[in-house]
């Protein structure tokens, strides 16, 4: 990546365990990465992959106990996160980087009003405006994201899920930060809410200039809205470029298993390829490859030796050691 | 006809604008029990209020006349007189007044401590929860009339110290169910998601965590209301509760257990108070834990 752009949120070597009752379990094993600014990065992988691990260290809210961030460097705006009273945390979380929650049912106070939910950001980051500003302030996000503002003064429980989710959206949108972490914003809503909740994420998005990570296991998702895609696996970063990087030029495996288990709207006939197997237990990672057991092109290397990091172009790097091997191809990239 | 137009307005008041405390009372006065509850609760709240303003305490309630001893009910003793000759009407609505002053402020005694201790157990957990747990387990294992007794007879008979009493038997309940509650609300979505947007963890506390468990420790209170005035009156009864001659409850009912099988009025009387009363609170308790669940807003 080129030094003129913006990074406005870098993470480097990141490892973070879990210590429950004496086993280890490495969520996250060494991860990099790096969102430009005004860019949307998808951060793709099954469940268990680490991805929620990852952003909740964005913001150094790992749960300790039992969460341990063992190793890494993360910086937000040019901060140092991991390295932070408590005091500047605080300052940090909500106006330079802010989480949208899995949720939206869930990650609303009940006995709070919405209103008064929104208007908390503001004032604990712009102590400079009153509450009745900062309520008002709340009111207009409310209706930024296409609630009426009226409904300010009711309770989450009064809204439907996917309006639950549009204020959480604007709860977390409502200092204006840097960096949004969305961890799968629309898993917990049907696809016409989903929809329009990400429509409306994007317009916001493009409106602020908001540089976003996505957490999802959608591609779908991935295709409509990010510009950038990581594909995490077992706590690491098994490919990563640009979306037409990863989804037409695709070379690691993994993705391409990924890709195989999406019905196909062209050949309705053709019968769906899951990936076989499961992810291997993070407390018991395997010495090689994590993915070689599932691995139609693993070979005896694999098992034995951690696949390193490579870039095939400018923006594109995968990690699988077949490609030592100049004449290697998955199948994906076989078909004309 | 009316009932109609009743029912729109009903419709129509529920999205007009109520501050939260009104919205509480709107909800609780749609709860028939809980408002008969709370006009008992409050007439004998005035009733302790004004005992002194109804009542003379040196010749109504402490002084005796013997010629009067032992009246049946009639029209000028409502409820008789007792050995003394002294009006049992008068002495138990002045009673209230002892009544309720040591449960209140037992409970206050409790609160005060019980609160903010179960609540840092539930909050900070690790070591401080598990050793103040522990501690709290030992003292629950002492039942509540007992710890009472002895406490009175450590410190002397006082109606302080019957506070001091009473309330520290009910700091472990008190304290564990605020733990508990603490407890579910601690690791909710939006506590984390507080934390997410740099709400200090005092505030998150304060704000986002007590409120949510303020029900279930509000319906605790009231109910511990009650309890007080059971256990105050179980201590009076065994004679370590406030001093002779006042007319507090338990002592009224102590008084006339020598006289039940002739003047039985002297303790169905007590003990219909204490028995309305409590159940009074707990009614009441009960439809202000409805009325303040946000849940069940419309």
């Amino acid at each position: 990546m080129s030094n003129e752009k913006e990074i406005v949120l870098s993470i480097k070597d990141l490892v973070v365990h879990y210590e429950v009752d004496g086993d280890v379990i490495k969520a996250v094993n060494g991860m990099t990465i790096q969102l430009e600014k005004g860019r949307t990065l998808g951060l793709v992988g099954e469940t268990g992959a680490g991805k929620t691990t990852t952003a909740l260290a964005a913001l150094n809210l790992v749960p300790d106990p039992p969460g341990i961030i063992k190793n890494g460097e993360i910086q937000i705006c040019g901060k140092d996160v991991l390295h932070m009273s408590q005091k500047e945390l605080e300052m940090v979380r909500g106006y330079d980087i802010a989480m949208i929650f899995q949720d939206p049912m869930t990650s609303l106070n009940p006995v709070l009003t919405v209103g008064f939910q929104i208007a908390e950001s503001i004032r604990i980051h712009e102590p400079e405006l009153n509450s009745k500003q900062a309520y008002e302030r709340a009111l207009d996000m409310l209706e930024l994201v296409g609630i009426d503002r009226h409904r300010g003064s009711e309770y989450p429980h009064q809204f439907s899920g996917g309006m639950k989710q549009r204020v959480v959206i604007a709860i977390a949108l409502a200092c204006n930060p840097h960096v949004l972490v969305a961890d799968e914003p629309t898993t917990a809503l049907d696809v016409t809410i989903q929809a329009q909740v990400l429509d409306m994420m994007n317009n916001l998005k493009n409106k602020f200039g908001t540089s976003t990570i996505i957490i999802t296991h959608a591609l779908g998702i991935v295709a409509d809205i990010c510009d950038d895609v990581a594909v995490m696996y077992a706590g690491r970063i098994i490919e990563q470029g640009t979306l037409d990087d990863v989804f037409n030029r695709t070379r690691h495996p993994y993705t391409e298993g990924l890709f195989n288990s999406l019905p196909n709207i062209k050949d309705r006939k053709a019968e769906l390829k899951p990936i076989p197997g499961l992810m291997p237990d993070p407390a018991n990672l395997p010495e090689g490859c994590a993915f070689a057991d599932r691995c139609s092109y693993a070979t005896d290397v694999c098992r034995t030796k951690q696949p390193e990091q490579r870039m095939i172009s400018g923006t594109h790097m995968v990690a699988c050691t077949a490609y030592d091997d100049p004449n290697f191809m998955i199948e994906r990239s076989r078909k004309p | 006809m009316f009932k109609k137009k009743e029912k729109r307005q009903s419709i129509a008041s529920q999205y007009a604008k109520r501050t939260k405390l009104g919205e509480i009372w709107y909800r609780l006065k749609k709860n028939k029990g809980a408002m008969v509850g709370l006009a008992i609760v409050a007439l004998f709240v005035l009733i302790a209020i004004f005992a002194d303003v109804m009542f003379d305490y040196d010749t109504q309630i402490a002084g005796y006349n013997l010629r009067n001893k032992l009246i049946k009910p009639c029209l000028e003793h409502p409820f008789g007189t007792d050995e003394m000759g002294r009006d049992l009407f008068a002495r138990l609505l002045y009673g209230t007044r002892f009544s309720m002053a040591i449960a209140f402020s037992s409970v206050l005694f409790s609160v005060c401590v019980g609160l903010p201790l179960g609540a840092m157990c539930g909050y900070l957990g690790g070591k401080f929860d598990l050793i103040a747990m522990r501690l709290l387990d030992i003292l629950r294992s002492i039942p509540g009339i007992l710890m009472g007794i002895v406490i009175v007879s450590w410190l002397g008979q006082s109606t302080v110290n019957l506070v001091i009493a009473i309330g520290f038997s009910m700091i472990a309940p008190l304290a564990s169910t605020t733990r508990a509650a603490v407890l579910t609300v601690r690791n909710t979505e939006y506590v984390e998601s507080a934390r997410s947007i740099g709400i200090s963890e005092w505030r998150i506390v304060m704000v986002h965590i007590i409120p949510n468990c303020l029900s279930t420790i509000l319906v605790q209170i009231t109910l511990r209301v009650a309890n007080a005035i059971i256990a105050a009156s179980s201590l009076s009864f065994l004679g370590l509760g406030v001093p002779i001659p006042s007319p507090e409850w338990g002592a009224l009912l102590s008084a006339g257990r020598a006289h039940i099988r002739n003047a039985s009025y002297l303790t169905i009387f007590p003990g219909m108070a204490i028995m309305v009363l409590v159940l009074s609170l707990n009614v009441l308790g009960d439809g202000l834990r409805d009325a303040m669940d946000p849940k069940m807003y419309k």
